[in-house]
């Protein structure tokens, strides 16, 4: 699934480990996450969204 | 003086398995094992506590059970199923690990654990066929034998699973 995370994170200088903290999750994740090769739960995805103060479709794109 | 393939192998050891994660560059996608299997010797050894100690109790009791042939039927189940003890605990051990860890890391521990599986079921399937069309009448793995190809299933689908996802 196509998403943000990676411009959301970079314009606020945080690196993939200063999210992973954020996320309490691996840096290996936030990095499957970005690349679009690992999809998140939908509590990790209100977890990311939580933290940014956007909603969840600002950040990953609806494939259909 | 070392060679170039040693140097290699001496930088590729030290990238993958000294270097602590908080000093690994951001983007650092080139590793063979995944965050979660990365810890010190210590972490590691506290994790794997119980099946050191399984091995031993089944090295034991089969020294114990060969050594003493006057013992009685149950006493004699009761020592040759010893090692399940410490073999339970540690399946205890390793589930709550899993639990420990975040999602992403947690689904590759489940594709290396199924891998692993199926990759047993397949070999045990195969080694009872050919022991019933006595092919290869004298095929047993014993648990050693087991006990590392699981092990070996189990890391080589970690590191597909972890590849997949890199």
């Amino acid at each position: 699934m196509k998403n943000r995370l990676r411009e959301l994170r970079t314009s606020r200088q945080w690196s993939q480990g200063d999210l992973a903290e954020k996320l309490e999750v691996s840096r290996q994740t936030v990095n499957s996450i970005e690349t679009e090769r690992y999809d998140p739960s939908l509590p990790l995805a209100f977890k990311i969204a939580r933290l940014f103060k956007v909603p969840i479709e600002a950040i990953f794109e609806d494939p259909n | 003086m070392l060679d170039y393939k040693t140097s290699m192998l001496y930088i590729f050891v030290q990238h993958e398995f000294a270097t602590p994660n908080r000093l690994r560059p951001m983007n650092t996608t080139s590793s063979l094992v995944p965050d979660a299997v990365r810890m010190s010797y210590l972490q590691s050894l506290r994790l794997n506590a119980w099946a050191i100690v399984a091995v031993v109790i089944a090295m034991l009791s089969r020294l114990g059970l060969s050594q003493s042939q006057a013992l009685s039927e149950p006493a004699r189940a009761g020592i040759a199923l010893l090692p399940l003890i410490p073999a339970c605990l540690y399946l205890l051990t390793l589930w709550r690990w899993m639990q420990g860890l975040d999602e992403f890391q947690r689904r590759l521990q489940q594709s290396a654990v199924n891998f692993a599986a199926f990759g047993m079921l397949l070999l045990t399937l195969t080694a009872d066929l050919l022991r019933g069309a006595a092919v290869a009448p004298r095929i047993n793995f014993g648990w050693e034998g087991y006990f590392v190809l699981t092990f070996a299933l189990y890391a080589f689908g970690l590191m597909f699973a972890n590849r997949r996802y890199r």
